[in-house]
């Protein structure tokens, strides 16, 4: 009962988040909007953390399974992808590396300054 | 019949490479692009098309959806965490968004890729229904930003570890949700509690941030 009761729950906070995105003028996803919702149901205490944890955790540990149809749908597009393929590759591998070397160290620099507090 | 077929396929080569992972201490090899690989060999071997897969792929595909709500449980949570560390958060995702964009540009002169093309790339670090709004509204090409959001994803988190020894970086988490959006997440998620949640707030603010930051980017480089 406890399972199917979390689901349903959940199931509503992301139809609530696909409904209010129709409505919004710029392109946020539904699922994130959901997310927001929930988080503030819980905080404000409309619902509680025993209404969704047990279905909710088991869904976000398993996150990753649910990327690999994704991934195999990259076969599809290949003939596109193939055109510019080594181009697309080092802008992905330079830009992404650099991203989280950025992301690390400032975070680094900004945590030393934040301990403090 | 064939939605199981897709869905056991998935499940199957998941499992396998999990296994190897397990019994092999030494081998970690990635959980999403491996069973993929296994799959689009099968696929091709027996000359079945994407689609019969997907009929049933593409549940386990919509369980992201509800999968990504349950992120506000580990953010509830860790409340505190987030209050505390607000600065370092919000200036980390600010400057790696700048400079995924900028990197972005400066690498696709340099190597000759379009406008397009730059438009096409430059949503890659967010996750993948906010990417996908993104470059059909500024015209670039749908297929190609989701094929490169994927492959960001993987490839962030696999040289993460790499990075997080080279750099010592203590924000793992972050690192992860801003650099590699879902895919990093739930690699973080693996790690702890807090890196979880630092990892869902890069995700989200990242999102918000490059659909904020989109029309200034193609402005300034296209």
């Amino acid at each position: 009962m406890k399972i199917i009761k979390q689901s349903i729950v959940l199931l509503i906070f992301t139809v609530l988040g696909t409904l209010i995105k129709q409505i919004l003028p710029i392109p946020i996803p539904g699922s994130v909007i959901g997310l927001a919702c929930l988080y503030f149901a819980l905080d404000f205490k409309f619902i509680e953390l025993d209404d969704v944890e047990t279905v909710g955790t088991f869904l976000k540990d398993n996150m990753a399974i649910m990327f690999v149809p994704l991934t195999v749908a990259i076969m599809t597009v290949f003939d596109t992808l193939k055109l510019n393929l080594v181009q697309l590759i080092l802008v992905m591998i330079g830009s992404t590396t650099l991203t989280m070397i950025t992301v690390g160290l400032v975070s680094n620099f900004l945590n030393k300054k934040e301990k403090p507090l | 019949m064939m939605i199981f077929f897709g869905i056991t396929l998935t499940f199957l080569s998941f499992l396998f490479i999990q296994s190897i992972n397990k019994r092999f201490n030494k081998i970690k090899l990635d959980v999403i692009i491996f069973p993929s690989l296994i799959i689009v060999g099968i696929l091709y071997y027996f000359n079945i098309d994407f689609e019969t897969y997907n009929q049933g792929g593409h549940y386990l595909s919509m369980l992201i959806q509800p999968a990504t709500v349950a992120l506000a449980i580990p953010l509830y949570k860790n409340k505190k965490i987030i209050k505390k560390y607000a600065y370092t958060i919000m200036g980390s995702i600010l400057m790696g968004t700048l400079i995924h964009a900028l990197s972005i540009w400066i690498l696709s002169i340099l190597l000759k890729l379009d406008r397009q093309m730059i438009v096409t790339i430059i949503p890659k670090s967010v996750t993948s229904a906010i990417a996908k709004d993104l470059s059909v509204n500024f015209g670039g090409i749908q297929e190609i930003t989701v094929a490169l959001v994927i492959v960001t994803g993987i490839f962030g988190s696999m040289i993460s570890p790499f990075l997080f020894k080279v750099f010592k970086v203590k924000e793992k988490g972050l690192v992860l949700g801003v650099g590699a959006h879902a895919v990093g997440t739930s690699t973080a998620i693996k790690m702890n509690e807090k890196e979880a949640t630092m990892a869902t707030l890069g995700l989200i603010l990242t999102g918000l941030l490059t659909v904020i930051l989109m029309p200034l980017f193609v402005l300034l480089f296209t």
